[in-house]
This record gives C-alpha cells, sequence and structure tokens, in this order.
C-alpha cells in the first residue's frame, strides 16, 4: 500500500465522505453522459491525499465523459506520484501526447496510382475490399479478413474498402 | 514541399489523397489517405474534430498489438455516443508519395462493435486530431489532391 493510500485511511470520517462526494460527482457527469458537468465537477476535485485508484477511476471517468485532455492530464499526475504503479503508468503512456519517431522514411511514389485506380474502378467494386500494388489489383473480398487471409501484408500494398 | 517565407521546411512529405464520402449513407466527403500501420497499408481518413487513431477491431486482430501497451475494457464517449473498446499505443506511418513519411506514436481505440455503433463492422480507419496528428503540421491543396504534412521542429 501506498504512503498516500495509508494517508487516506487516516483521514477523518468527514473528509473522506468530501472525497468520495466528488468521486460521485464525477461518475454522476459520466452516467448523463455530460462533458460540460464532468469538467465542472473536475475543476472541484481536491487531489491532495487521493490514492492512485482515484486517479485511475478519473482518468477512465474522463474518457468515457469525452474529457479526452482532462484524461492525458490525470492520468500524467497519478504517474508522476505512483511511478511505480503498473496499471496508472502504462494507461499515462498510452494517452500521453503523440510523439514523431521517424521523419527519415522515403516516399511511397506508388500510392499516387493506387489512389487513381480507386478513383477509376469506385463504381465496379463499390462495398468490397480490395488489396492494390502500383495501381493494379491483387485481390478483392466481401471483408477485410478474407482479403488479408490472401494476400501477405507489406508496405507496397494496400488494403481497403472501395468506399 | 512547404516552406515558411524565411526558408524553414513546414512539411517534409506530401501525400495523394482521395475526396469522398466514407459511406452510403454520407454526402460529406472526406480526406482519405494511406497509413501504415503493423504490416499492414491501409485507408485512413482525417477527422479534426476526432481524437486518436480509431482502428476497426478485424484490422487490430490482425496487427498483433502488443499487451503491454494496450488498456481493456475502457468506454470512450464519440462523438456523443458511448463506445466500450480498448486503449492502445503504436507506432503509425502518415506514407507520403513525394518528400518523407512520418511514424509517430499515437493512442490507438479499438471499439467493440455492437449493434448500436454508427459503422458498419469494417469502418474506415479515423485519424484524429488530439491523440494523433495533434503534433503535426498539415495543410492541403484541394487542387491536386494533395495532404502536406510533416513533424513539428523540421527544418531542412
Amino acid at each position: 500500500m501506498t504512503a498516500a493510500v495509508l494517508e487516506r485511511n487516516n483521514l477523518t470520517q468527514a473528509e473522506n465522505a468530501r472525497l468520495d462526494a466528488q468521486m460521485a460527482k464525477l461518475a454522476a457527469a459520466v452516467a448523463a453522459a455530460d462533458t460540460q458537468a464532468f469538467l465542472t465537477a473536475y475543476r472541484q476535485v481536491d487531489w491532495h491525499n487521493r490514492p492512485v485508484q482515484d486517479y485511475l477511476a478519473v482518468t477512465r471517468m474522463a474518457l468515457a465523459a469525452g474529457a479526452y485532455l482532462r484524461a492525458r492530464e490525470v492520468s500524467a499526475q497519478g504517474a508522476a506520484l505512483y511511478p511505480e504503479e503498473a496499471e496508472i503508468v502504462k494507461l499515462a503512456h498510452i494517452l500521453s501526447p503523440p510523439k514523431v519517431i521517424r521523419t527519415d522514411l522515403p516516399a511511397e511514389p506508388a500510392l499516387a496510382a493506387n489512389h487513381e485506380w480507386l478513383r477509376l474502378h469506385r463504381q465496379e467494386y463499390l462495398g468490397r475490399w480490395v488489396a492494390l500494388s502500383q495501381g493494379h489489383l491483387l485481390g478483392v473480398d466481401d471483408s477485410f479478413s478474407a482479403l488479408a487471409a490472401q494476400i501477405t501484408p507489406c508496405r507496397d500494398i494496400l488494403f481497403t474498402k472501395v468506399l | 514541399m512547404l516552406r515558411f517565407p524565411n526558408g524553414q521546411l513546414f512539411s517534409g512529405g506530401a501525400a495523394s489523397y482521395l475526396y469522398q464520402p466514407i459511406s452510403e449513407n454520407e454526402e460529406a466527403p472526406r480526406i482519405l489517405l494511406s497509413v501504415a500501420v503493423g504490416a499492414f497499408t491501409l485507408s485512413a481518413f482525417v477527422d479534426t474534430g476526432g481524437v486518436y487513431f480509431l482502428c476497426p477491431p478485424q484490422v487490430a486482430h490482425r496487427l498483433h498489438i502488443c499487451p503491454e501497451d494496450s488498456f481493456g475494457s475502457q468506454r470512450l464517449l464519440f462523438r456523443g455516443v458511448s463506445h466500450l473498446g480498448s486503449l492502445h499505443r503504436l507506432p503509425l506511418t502518415l506514407l507520403a508519395h513525394q518528400g518523407q513519411s512520418v511514424t509517430i506514436d499515437v493512442t490507438a481505440f479499438v471499439p467493440q462493435i455492437s449493434r448500436t455503433i454508427e459503422w458498419s463492422a469494417e469502418f474506415p480507419c479515423i485519424l484524429g486530431m488530439s491523440g494523433c496528428l495533434e503534433r503535426l503540421r498539415f495543410a492541403i491543396d484541394p487542387e491536386t489532391d494533395t495532404f502536406y504534412f510533416g513533424a513539428l521542429g523540421e527544418s531542412s
């Protein structure tokens, strides 16, 4: 058990009730699918003495309420406070801002040819999945799964539903 | 490639895109790009009002996503509809037909398909803003259907 959990256990009944009431307001906003109400309730949360379970719960509630940036924020705060708690650390990692990891990859000149094929053959294959390479049709099926079972994927092959 | 007036690079890659509705029930055209996820190259549409990289479950199943980078059974409010699914962290490559492709480590959401979901079981992948495109510069040229993109900080 972490130090903060012990601290929360040492709070008075009234203090615990106050913290629980704040969580209940958040949960009510989630149940109502009301992002605005969630954000209002979130701003009133007292984060002092919160156990890691509360950071996890509020992160999950924020996602369920559509408050994505708050989910990122509270999970990051929880991970910083509880770096040894694997679940909050993982969630904070998943929700952290996107990171550009490579910018040196070569271009794929055949992309334009695949798009040209799709423009030309849209009506003919509408609603079906196709595999294309360099503007040539490699395969067609009714589902992605069936097509992927037939054709080994690689960077040069576009799998797409004809829309 | 696009440059700022001072010569600094705005975008290092340019991608041909398709501009069309993504279902028979829609009239509004979308920008459809090609992206690489795992071993697959797939179509994905740009949704600047959306979040994360939304990946159909059939596709996610074949990506063999690392469980250490996954968080299951999470509810997400997406465009006013609550969806149950799983969250992941995965590398996604925006493919350029000119210049350089860019790989981003993004937040991905894989919804469980149910009768209430607005998409069919095999909806296209979606490139949302928050959690996916937010660290890229991008611009479009509707005359040539070209999507220009580059990482923040690219300068030469």
